[in-house]
């Protein structure tokens, strides 16, 4: 029996012989001849419709494919820990208000600019009364600068706009009186979070205490919970025909990558033995292990890049009897200085208030220079205590937190937490990141220890110094995969993750029951579609 | 054998784009022997 092309040709040659045989050497035959062409293109055309319709029917189906609903509960569930400090165990209320993200972009003010400024100040007001602390422009009262400038910035945020031309204005005439005016706020919103601490852990505490409740769990559980939704959600989704197929349309994925003779030769790299030596047990085995390597060079990978980290971190730890209770105490001398800066700056007031009658001006003039200059040198030698009680903070923690026992997972959980610290050793170690980037590895950083797949790091003590590539080889070969020590190498590792990688996709391809011929259809189908779409 | 025949929804579907593809030169072929032609009628 003929196959449908072959169908389709004869039907072309016999209306080819036809048209061949007609006559074109008048004009009345020409025309003859162009009417029966025409004739023959109508029917071809309608012939063509229907084929379009099958296709378009195929394509619809295909289409109906939907993602597996349990996705969606899962995401759900997941959202649910949004509002959850996922680093909370080692960190403070000041980091859960996220006050040191806000006040590092201030801290760091010349490398951002007055927009960005005032948006974090915006945000660290909210973030205040979030927590039941409802700030006004009078609690900026560290300098007579920061208290004219917040004056108007209140002013202006009732108004609904912080980035106002008068914001604008007023920074500029301050900033030429005291170029420190970003500092003074800084330092100020720093003060009223130790004002404040108290009533602001107890509302943490509080709040804590409700989402896990919510959540059905405790604080010791909720991390386990949370990786234990997070590595379902990734096991349902990896199988998944929808995302699979999507993965395909947005060239994702290439479906010349898994055709069979193109895994085998992935297959090939990783195997110890020809892939037609294994029986089909052996191989599901293998498959198995491989989605395991997977998970294993990805902590391995992400562990060699964070080093640095770990590292810095180390450092400290083996100085750790320097730095116990560094913290309180430097808390301590910060409160000290600052209650004197209160009366200087009230000094500073009173003097303001009498400033206008004639018979004090010249007086109060000199006054209000003296006490300025009084003003700035406090907040200054203040302002080096506040960068120093963020590294005592961090630092205390590890002594108190960390002991010969902890694994690199605990060191690194504990760094996670505190983001001063891993943006000052992100910067140690790449001094020329641009900002964004900065922000981004704190973010990958986090996302690495909050994994479901740590199972080298926290089996490894900070004091012990194991080979860990020879760990995950010897593992792996145990299994019939043959990976080596410099396959591991950070050089090379990137290269074996994506071998893995394609091994692992068409192990989920295959377990999705999504059809490659039908992937290959519907990408040639769609071309066909959209090209016909964009001609009418 | 007629193409109207040949049951579209039981091709597979390289079949079914390979028939697209070949009906879809055809009439091209088609379409430039028609201008051709009303060219040389001129």
């Amino acid at each position: 029996m003929s196959s449908p092309i072959e169908i389709l040709n004869e039907k072309i040659d016999t209306d080819k012989e036809i048209l061949a045989v007609l006559p074109k050497n008048t004009k009345k035959n020409v025309e003859a001849y162009i009417k029966k062409v025409q004739e023959i293109k109508i029917n071809y055309e309608k012939y063509l419709g229907s084929i379009l319709g099958e296709i378009q029917e195929r394509v619809n189906k295909i289409n109906e494919i939907k993602v597996n609903p349990e996705i969606k509960e899962v995401e759900e569930d997941l959202e649910k820990f949004n509002n959850l400090d996922l680093l909370g165990i080692g960190n403070t209320s000041y980091e859960k208000m996220k006050l040191d993200e806000l006040l590092f972009i201030l801290r760091r003010f010349y490398k951002n600019n007055l927009e960005q400024v005032n948006n974090n100040i915006l945000a660290c007001i909210r973030r205040f009364a979030e927590v039941g602390v409802d700030l006004k422009p009078e609690d900026f009262n560290y300098s007579p600068f920061a208290r004219r400038y917040m004056k108007t910035f209140f002013r202006e945020y009732k108004k609904g706009d912080v980035n106002s031309q008068t914001m604008k204005d007023t920074f500029e005439k301050l900033y030429w009186e005291c170029s420190d005016i970003i500092v003074h706020i800084e330092l100020n919103i720093r003060y009223l979070y130790l004002k404040h601490e108290k009533a602001i852990d107890k509302h943490f505490a509080n709040e804590n205490k409700l989402i896990l409740k919510d959540l059905e769990t405790s604080d010791r559980e909720y991390l386990e919970k949370y990786r234990t939704l997070k590595a379902k959600l990734d096991d349902l989704k990896g199988p998944d025909k929808k995302l699979i197929l999507d993965k395909f349309l947005n060239k994702e994925m290439d479906p010349k990558d898994y055709e069979p003779i193109a895994i085998d030769k992935q297959f090939e790299k990783v195997l110890s033995q020809p892939i037609d030596t294994y029986v089909k047990t052996e191989l599901n085995d293998i498959k198995e292990n491989i989605v395991k390597l997977s998970k294993t060079l990805e902590e391995y990978q992400n562990y060699l890049k964070y080093k640095f980290v770990f590292n810095d971190l180390l450092k400290i730890y083996k100085e750790k009897d320097k730095y116990k209770n560094g913290y309180e105490r430097q808390k301590k001398e910060i409160q000290k200085l600052e209650s004197k800066l209160v009366k200087t700056n009230r000094k500073y007031e009173k003097t303001d208030r009498f400033k206008e009658m004639i018979f004090f001006k010249k007086n109060s003039d000199e006054k209000l220079k003296t006490l300025t200059i009084d003003i700035n040198n406090q907040i200054l030698s203040i302002k080096e205590l506040y960068r120093k009680i963020d590294d005592d903070k961090v630092y205390d923690k590890i002594a108190t937190m960390l002991t010969d026992n902890s694994t690199i997972y605990d060191a690194l959980f504990l760094a996670g937490s505190f983001y001063t610290f891993l943006v000052e050793s992100i910067i140690k170690e790449f001094p020329d990141i641009p900002e964004k980037e900065i922000n981004e590895n704190v973010a990958k950083i986090r996302e690495f220890i909050t994994s479901p797949y740590i199972t080298i790091i926290n089996n490894v003590t900070i004091k012990e110094d194991k080979d860990m590539a020879l760990m995950i080889k010897d593992k792996y070969n145990l299994f019939n995969i043959n990976i080596t020590k410099a396959d591991l190498e950070e050089s090379s590792i990137g290269a074996l993750i994506n071998t893995v990688e394609q091994l692992v996709n068409a192990y989920n391809l295959e377990n999705s029951g999504l059809d490659l011929e039908d992937v290959k259809f519907i990408l040639k189908a769609n071309k066909i579609l959209e090209e016909i779409n964009k001609n009418s | 054998m007629e193409i109207s025949e040949i049951n579209l929804s039981k091709i597979t579907n390289e079949e079914l784009l390979s028939i697209y593809n070949r009906t879809k030169e055809y009439i091209d072929f088609l379409e430039n022997e028609i201008k051709t032609n009303e060219v040389e009628k001129k």
